[in-house]
């Protein structure tokens, strides 16, 4: 006995039976919803006898950037089967409706998102922060949290040890010991200004720190 | 005769408290001794693990599902390994499934000690019965160590299998504890099922109904306690779980003396499997070769497994990058205390106590 995971048309097809325009987009494994229209289609998923959504897996944000799209992955546990409903809002501003009356395991859950994600859901009975404080400026996992810059993005775009696309072998280096590793680019493009900081500035840190040390020991 | 109210007032039990299991706060407003409203605030132990990991390479990213249920480290590993392994399309060879399957179940055995050990502490049969069951947790905590050199996070899976085969000594220590765990168990049923403590605080505490359950999405020993016979181990096998014979132990009341012998019932279950793990083990690698970056094609995966607190799924986005473009935890501690609102209203302080102690809660995971 498998879980089966229904195909995203197959779920469309129903849900298309009941609410002819809802269906906005359909892939192989997931149904999208405008967001104003969850809450109906949802209590419908769950109602449904062929469907039998009652038992709601997950709910989960993503930042596609230009749009959000919330995942709610359902299962019915007497047929033993698992499908993925989807609401779409907008970027800006946005707000779907609360599925907590429908499900009441998505209460804890849409506040979480709130609190990371920062997607208001309407007619939450208790809609606030919930990991972080409140006051706490901006949602993390929104793609734009911290964004610096012209696009730069921390961190090695290439690893190492990975050679760059099209080399299959480490470059010759000529009139030198040093090993060969390939030259790693930190960035897709390099920050606008370059503002590293100097290195007296760094150096007149570290006595700073010392003398306190010495204070407190005595 | 009228009733006396008292005005209400509100009572922190924790962040810092021994019956939290974590830094974990619960605020209830009282009428007397009668709890009428509950309100948990989280937080304390949030380190942003899914936006860190959207910085990191999928493979990076184990060492982070040790630190979410600490007291489960490989069935957090294994979860986010199924759902890259999904992800990417990689086949996991059969050692490695064996293996993954028989730590799996040794950690489900430690995590109820724990749970059942501090559930009865919480209880008031104080200590004695937790000492009891930690003994037993040290033997399977010495045979993670055995192989992969941790106790606690062991970082022991990898994407495509497991890090290390087991070493030669690992064989006879394994046969000794199977062999005398199921002695143990007995004795902790002779000690505790007829114990008058643990009766008296947990019969008919915080009882809850199966349609709410469901409808709160709850997971693992909480759901079964009611009597639904869910268990994803049996409903959707993962690794190779449908090659062995166990049984889906299950309660009638959904109270928390349902749930503790649940969890008892289920240590026994999970050493059923160990032994025939054990006996079916094949040979060969233990893991496959996978790409140090791995990129997986753009898509999304959800897999889950039974953890010892209930559904533990990774929610995973892939964006053709080498890191993960969402990475989602479903975690079951989390989501499990949905009820602990209506569990505890009406409840005494003493019995809300017990009622969270019985839902096994780990904060590490809650707040992630």
């Amino acid at each position: 006995m498998t879980t089966v995971a229904l195909a995203g048309p197959e779920v469309a097809e129903r849900v298309r039976a009941a609410f002819p325009d809802a269906v906005i987009e359909v892939t192989a494994d997931s149904v999208t919803v405008p967001a104003e229209r969850v809450v109906a289609v949802a209590r419908f998923l769950r109602d449904d006898a062929e469907l039998d959504g009652k038992y709601l897996n997950c709910l989960l944000g993503i930042d596609w950037l230009d749009h959000f799209d919330i995942v709610y992955v359902l299962s019915s546990l007497a047929k033993n089967h698992t499908f993925v409903l989807k609401a779409r809002a907008a970027h800006d501003a946005p707000v779907v409706p609360s599925v907590n009356g429908v499900w009441m395991g998505a209460n804890l859950q849409e506040r979480e998102v709130y609190d990371l994600m920062g997607i208001s859901f309407s007619d939450h009975p208790n809609l606030r922060r919930i990991f972080l404080w409140e006051g706490f400026p901006g949602h993390p996992l929104r793609k734009d949290f911290l964004a610096l810059p012209g696009g730069y993005k921390p961190g090695l775009q290439r690893f190492p040890f990975e050679f760059p696309e099209g080399q299959r072998a480490y470059p010759e280096v000529e009139g030198t010991d040093a090993p060969s590793a390939p030259a790693v680019p930190r960035l897709d493009q390099p920050p606008a200004a370059s503002e590293s900081p100097s290195p007296s500035g760094r150096g007149q840190a570290r006595p700073e720190r010392s003398r306190r040390g010495e204070g407190e020991q005595a | 005769m009228t009733e006396l109210h008292t005005p209400p007032y509100v009572v922190n039990i924790g962040p810092q408290h021994p019956s939290t299991h974590g830094v974990f706060r619960l605020k209830v407003t009282l009428d007397g001794e009668r709890i009428i409203d509950a309100e948990m605030v989280l937080g304390y132990l949030h380190r942003s693990m899914e936006k860190l990991a959207e910085e990191r390479t999928f493979t990076q990213n184990i060492p982070f599902t040790d630190r979410m249920d600490y007291l489960a480290a490989m069935t957090g590993n294994l979860a986010y390994c199924l759902a890259a392994e999904k992800l990417a399309g990689i086949e996991v060879p059969e050692r490695g499934s064996y293996l993954r399957v028989i730590f799996a179940e040794l950690q489900r055995i430690a995590s109820h000690c724990m749970a059942n050990g501090t559930f009865v502490n919480d209880c008031g049969a104080w200590q004695t019965p937790l000492m009891y069951m930690f003994r037993d947790r040290e033997k399977i905590l010495d045979l993670f160590e055995m192989t992969c050199g941790a106790r606690l996070t062991t970082n022991y899976m990898r994407i495509g299998g497991v890090a290390f085969d087991v070493p030669d000594e690992w064989y006879p220590a394994i046969k000794a504890l199977v062999a005398e765990l199921p002695d143990r168990i007995a004795e902790y049923e002779e000690l505790l099922l007829d114990s008058e403590i643990l009766l008296a605080r947990s019969r008919d505490i915080g009882v809850l109904k199966p349609e709410a359950a469901i409808n709160a999405s709850t997971s693992g020993p909480l759901l079964r306690g009611c009597g639904i016979a869910w268990d994803v181990r049996k409903a959707d096998p993962y690794c190779v779980y449908d090659r062995f014979d166990f049984d889906i132990p299950v309660g009638h009341n959904g109270d928390c003396f349902d749930r503790f012998i649940v969890r008892l019932e289920e240590m026994r279950q999970s050493l059923r499997i160990v032994e025939q793990a054990l006996a079916q083990l094949p040979g060969g690698p233990v893991s496959t070769p996978v790409p140090l970056a791995l990129r997986p094609e753009p898509g999304e995966a959800y897999a889950r497994i039974e953890s010892p607190k209930g559904e533990l799924g990774f929610y995973l986005v892939s964006d053709g990058g080498p890191t993960p473009y969402r990475f989602h935890v479903r975690s079951p501690s989390y989501i499990n205390l949905s009820v602990l609102k209506d569990l505890t209203v009406g409840l005494s302080i003493a019995d809300a106590i017990v009622t969270l102690g019985s839902l096994d809660i780990n904060v590490g995971e809650i707040d992630r």
